[in-house]
């Protein structure tokens, strides 16, 4: 099966270990990947700051990338949201790209989504010891509507216990701009985020989104150079999961 | 320092923060209230099955109401009049207050006993009558305290909670004359004595309006303390102000409303007293109020409705939005600097004030939708807030190097060759901030782009190769076959062609999405 | 005043809707069929009951049940029971009260008693206030939130069943409803046009969270509150 993949503008430029994790796992499930050339972000960061107008040539491009598959998958929540709802909400009526968002809102999948309901899978045969705690980021779980899949993932990981967080679904205070706009605010929301992960005693934080787990990761991070980590714990984006005892 | 009645603190944003920041018990206080009323509200709405349904219910009567507004005023007006009230039609703020203050002329008062009201706080009536020698002591236990201590609510139904159970003992102590303890139950017996008297001697009361029922004219008031019922028996004339949009068209659509507010607001299923007023004090009836005047207030509500934001009309003003918005968690209501705190004054501050005097309001919001999740009348908040931001960009009112930021990100960002360039550069330059450390850390937090981050917050390094250039040399890994050869793509594709139907399941948001676009035409797409 | 007329006031509205004026009918919207009344419709009498029982108990509030023409002696009795000062009685003047012969049983049980008089005037609230039990005869109560639903009159005044501390309503399990929405049509199809100036939904006794979130009940209004629910 044929699927093109939307690596996301992060994972390409800080966090490419994870991109190859989510495209090994696809190709176990039969699937056989396509990056096109010219997609680089979904622009989310400038429409969440308000820049419709500065974001256009960005949607422009990944509808313009996307436009000749059939399947589009994405290892991240929030820009599947971006490009299946807020393309449509704001740039719907585009008289040039309007029925091509229509179009590609109707066949963009994020990751975990694209597994569970569209391949039917919730074991991929994935081996991790340990207990995980889930960060469900806010446009992935409350915007998109996609809550069940990752946690059918991780249920299906032999060796790996679930525990879940206190307020798994409150913002992580990355919010695109947000985190650096508004530092002070974001400091606390992202600190308070790391606290209550900690405090399930997991072994590894997952999520869906690199732009949320780089934020907690950041924080986590500092509190381990100033002294202030009170035990390890290893951030990852569930396609390193699903990737891992695959003896790769 | 303030600018008008509904924004009393208009030092930036960021000094807002930090002053709130800065007080732990304050920010405590919030966190551990936003748990506990958000928890009881949690299990209310468990406990009720139909908990989402009537959320369409409340957003659709809300939404007829906002679209026949002009026909609902008119009928309201008129019934009141037809029951005994007195409606008086004030278009600004300025005439809100003068209205009520002739009202206190003519009855020769120069006291009143008043139950909480926003609108009232909006209008700035408190001050203005304080200015021609009217004194309204408030009678709400949080804003008695609020009143005696000169402050501003830090939330929008338990306005006090920045005062521990010590201040507020010292506070009565200094101002009032209390001997007791700090226990809560000893200062709230000692204000129900002390507010007594005020209560039993009062000319007028003054009140708000939860709803306003068409059909009959009514008004209605929630309340725990009691307090407004003490304030619509003792007086004998009565002041009610209104929001001219906080209209439902008949007695049953209170059941709907009454269901979701006070599990939003409090937490709890029902409060003490519920109640509906209709016109003045029959003939022969030794209580309640003689003479009731019903002031319905525009103040940029006319103009809200021939808004995008018309949507923003149907809140209730049940606080719930702000209990479980992230951000009012850190910032607490003093954060805001408005008396509409959290997501709903986040939105309505500026369209009440206009963007010159709110143009950072909507950046303390990283559009997260956990409001949107509370609205007992479906207001897509966070998507207001986008629409505020959207405003601002394009209006001019964000600073012209942060424009040309964007509209460089922009560029970087769709273009292969200006991306190429930049994290080519990028990397080099970031393996140099980053050094041995491996990371972006403290020592990088003079930059100003990173400052905001690498203050609190390491950041990883840009890595040595990106995703796309590791792919295209990569070889893909084989798929795993069962024992028909088959992999799990090609079991599902069969599957698919088996069942012909098609297109995954529409997910639950996206379908509620749809809905809600169909119900109003919020932030809708660019013309 | 610089308030302005209705149809001033109006104007802008119906601008913001995009028409010169209000019209003159609208089509209301469906209401009665809402989905919380097409449950309380299939409950059965027995259910709301149990309901309003359920109910009244969580809000902490004394619920007696009684048969009819019992209520005045379980009145006495939650007078007795009552954590009151020198248990004063304030009772309306309703004649249900005469009917059920409050008064003499309350003279019977050597109680001191107020009729509430509306010909004293506004002195009326000022001797309320130094009562310790106010009695009043309910419309109907409510099953969904425990509450009872009392309206003003000149022979019930507001003050009866919210200035003195304690307060215990008397109701009919004939006007017991599923949910308010019921009662209050049920109240239009009684009043008509002619609505009681006031009408209270009371659910337990006044009560507030303000200092530090701490529950502590009794504030401006009743402290405590109780139910007599007559069996007819």
């Amino acid at each position: 099966m044929k699927v093109a993949f939307f690596p996301q503008c992060m994972i390409d430029m800080f966090y490419p270990e994870v991109g190859e994790a989510a495209a090994r796992v696809l190709e176990r499930l039969g699937c056989e990947l396509i990056v096109p050339d010219n997609q680089i972000c979904c622009g989310q960061p400038l429409i969440n700051a308000g820049y419709l107008e500065e974001a256009v040539p960005a949607v422009r491009s990944i509808v313009e990338a996307y436009a000749p598959y059939d399947v589009v998958v994405t290892p991240s929540g929030s820009c599947a949201y971006a490009i299946k709802h807020d393309y449509e909400k704001y740039l719907g009526a585009d008289p040039e790209y309007g029925e091509r968002i229509k179009e590609l809102a109707g066949k963009i999948y994020e990751f975990t989504e694209f597994i569970v309901d569209y391949l039917g899978v919730t074991n991929v045969g994935a081996k991790l010891e340990g207990k995980a705690t889930l960060h469900k980021s806010c446009h992935m779980t409350r915007l998109l509507g996609v809550k069940e899949p990752p946690l059918k993932l991780l249920e299906g990981v032999e060796g790996l216990e679930y525990v879940e967080m206190q307020a798994a679904d409150r913002c992580c205070g990355f919010g695109g701009v947000f985190s650096v706009k508004e530092p002070e605010i974001s400091e606390q929301m992202v600190r308070e985020k790391a606290e209550l992960a900690l405090a399930t005693g997991a072994d590894y934080l997952v999520g869906c989104d690199q732009a949320c787990l780089m934020n907690i990761k950041g924080c986590l991070d500092r509190m381990e150079a100033e002294g202030n980590l009170p035990r390890p714990i290893k951030v990852m984006h569930i396609a390193e999961v699903l990737d891992s005892g695959k003896g790769e | 320092m303030a600018t008008s009645p509904v924004i009393y603190d208009d030092a930036p944003l960021r000094e807002r923060v930090k002053n709130a920041l800065a007080d732990d018990f304050k920010h405590n206080a919030i966190k551990s209230a936003q748990e506990t009323i958000v928890g009881n509200r949690n299990k209310c709405a468990d406990a009720n099955p139909l908990w989402e349904e009537l959320r369409w219910e409340a957003a659709y009567i809300r939404n007829h109401v906002l679209e026949n507004l002009d026909y609902y005023i008119r009928e309201f007006a008129k019934n009141a009049e037809a029951a005994g009230a007195t409606v008086h039609f004030a278009p600004t703020a300025e005439d809100a207050v003068e209205c009520a203050l002739d009202i206190f002329e003519e009855v020769h008062a120069t006291r009143c006993v008043k139950s909480k009201s926003m609108v009232t706080e909006e209008v700035g009536l408190n001050e203005y009558l304080e200015k021609h020698g009217i004194h309204a002591v408030e009678t709400d236990c949080a804003e008695n305290i609020l009143q005696t201590a000169g402050s501003k609510p830090s939330h929008i139904v338990v306005p006090a909670l920045h005062f521990n159970r010590d201040s507020i003992r010292d506070l009565y102590r200094e101002k009032k004359g209390y001997t007791g303890s700090n226990s809560p139950e000893e200062i709230t017996k000692f204000l129900r004595s002390n507010l007594r008297e005020e209560f039993l001697s009062a000319k007028v009361g003054v009140t708000g309006c939860n709803f306003g029922v068409a059909e009959t004219g009514s008004c209605t008031l929630v309340t725990n303390e009691g307090n407004a019922r003490m304030a619509t028996t003792v007086p004998e004339t009565q002041i009610v102000m209104m929001g001219a949009e906080r209209i439902v068209p008949d007695l049953r659509s209170l059941d709907t409303l009454v269901a979701l507010l006070v599990p939003s607001a409090v937490g709890s299923k029902i409060t003490s007293s519920f109640q509906v007023n209709t016109g003045a004090a029959k003939p022969g009836e030794a209580d309640g109020p003689t003479k009731v005047h019903i002031i319905m207030v525009d103040n940029g509500r006319s103009k809200i409705l021939a808004s995008e934001f018309r949507g923003m009309l149907r809140c209730i003003r049940c606080g719930a939005c702000m209990n479980n918005c992230p951000v009012y968690r850190h910032i607490t209501g003093h954060g805001y600097g408005t008396i509409y705190p959290g997501p709903m004054g986040v939105v309505l501050t500026p369209l009440l004030e206009g963007y010159e005097n709110t143009d950072k309001l909507p950046y303390a919001c990283s559009l997260c939708g956990a409001c949107d999740d509370m609205c007992p009348v479906r207001i897509p908040l966070h998507r207001h807030i986008h629409k505020h931001k959207f405003n601002l960009a394009e209006h001019g009112h964000t600073s012209a190097p942060e424009q040309a930021t964007f509209d460089m990100a922009g560029k970087v960002l769709s273009n292969r060759l200006l991306y190429d360039i930049a994290t080519g550069s990028g990397s080099r330059g970031m393996k140099i901030l980053g050094g041995a450390y491996g990371a972006l850390g403290l020592s990088t937090s003079w930059i100003p782009v990173l400052r905001g981050w690498t203050s609190s917050r390491d950041m990883d390094l840009m890595a040595k190769e990106r995703f796309r250039d590791r792919f295209a040399k990569r070889t893909p890994v084989a798929a795993e076959l069962d024992e028909n050869g088959m992999s799990a793509a090609d079991r599902a594709e069969a599957a698919r062609e088996k069942a012909a139907a098609g297109a995954h399941a529409s997910v639950a948001a996206g379908a509620a999405d749809a809905a809600e676009q169909d119900l109003s035409q919020e932030g809708g797409a660019r013309a | 005043m610089s308030t302005v007329s209705l149809d001033e006031f109006l104007k802008p509205f119906s601008a913001a809707l995009g028409r010169d004026e209000a019209p003159e009918q609208v089509e209301s919207i469906d209401v009665q069929n809402s989905v919380q009344f097409i449950v309380s419709r299939a409950m059965a009498p027995a259910q709301i009951e149990e309901k309003f029982i359920d109910e009244v108990k969580k809000i902490g509030v004394l619920v007696k049940c009684c048969a009819p023409g019992q209520e005045a002696s379980a009145v006495v009795e939650e007078v007795r029971r009552l954590d009151a000062a020198n248990r004063t009685v304030l009772y309306a003047a309703d004649a249900w009260a005469d009917e059920c012969g409050l008064p003499a049983a309350l003279e019977a049980a050597g109680l001191d008693s107020v009729r509430w008089d509306a010909s004293k005037g506004r002195d009326a609230i000022q001797e309320a206030a130094h009562l310790d039990v106010g009695v009043t005869f309910a419309y109907g109560a409510i099953a969904e939130t425990g509450s009872v639903v009392q309206c003003s009159s000149e022979a019930s005044g507001r003050s009866v069943c919210t200035i003195p501390p304690c307060h215990i309503a008397v109701v009919k399990r004939s006007k017991l409803f599923a949910r308010m929405g019921e009662l209050l049509d049920d109240l239009q199809g009684t009043y008509g046009a002619d609505m009681p100036s006031n009408v209270s939904v009371i659910s337990g006794p006044s009560a507030t969270a303000d200092i530090e979130l701490v529950r502590v009940v009794g504030v401006h209004g009743p402290v405590h509150t109780a139910v007599i629910m007559v069996e007819d």
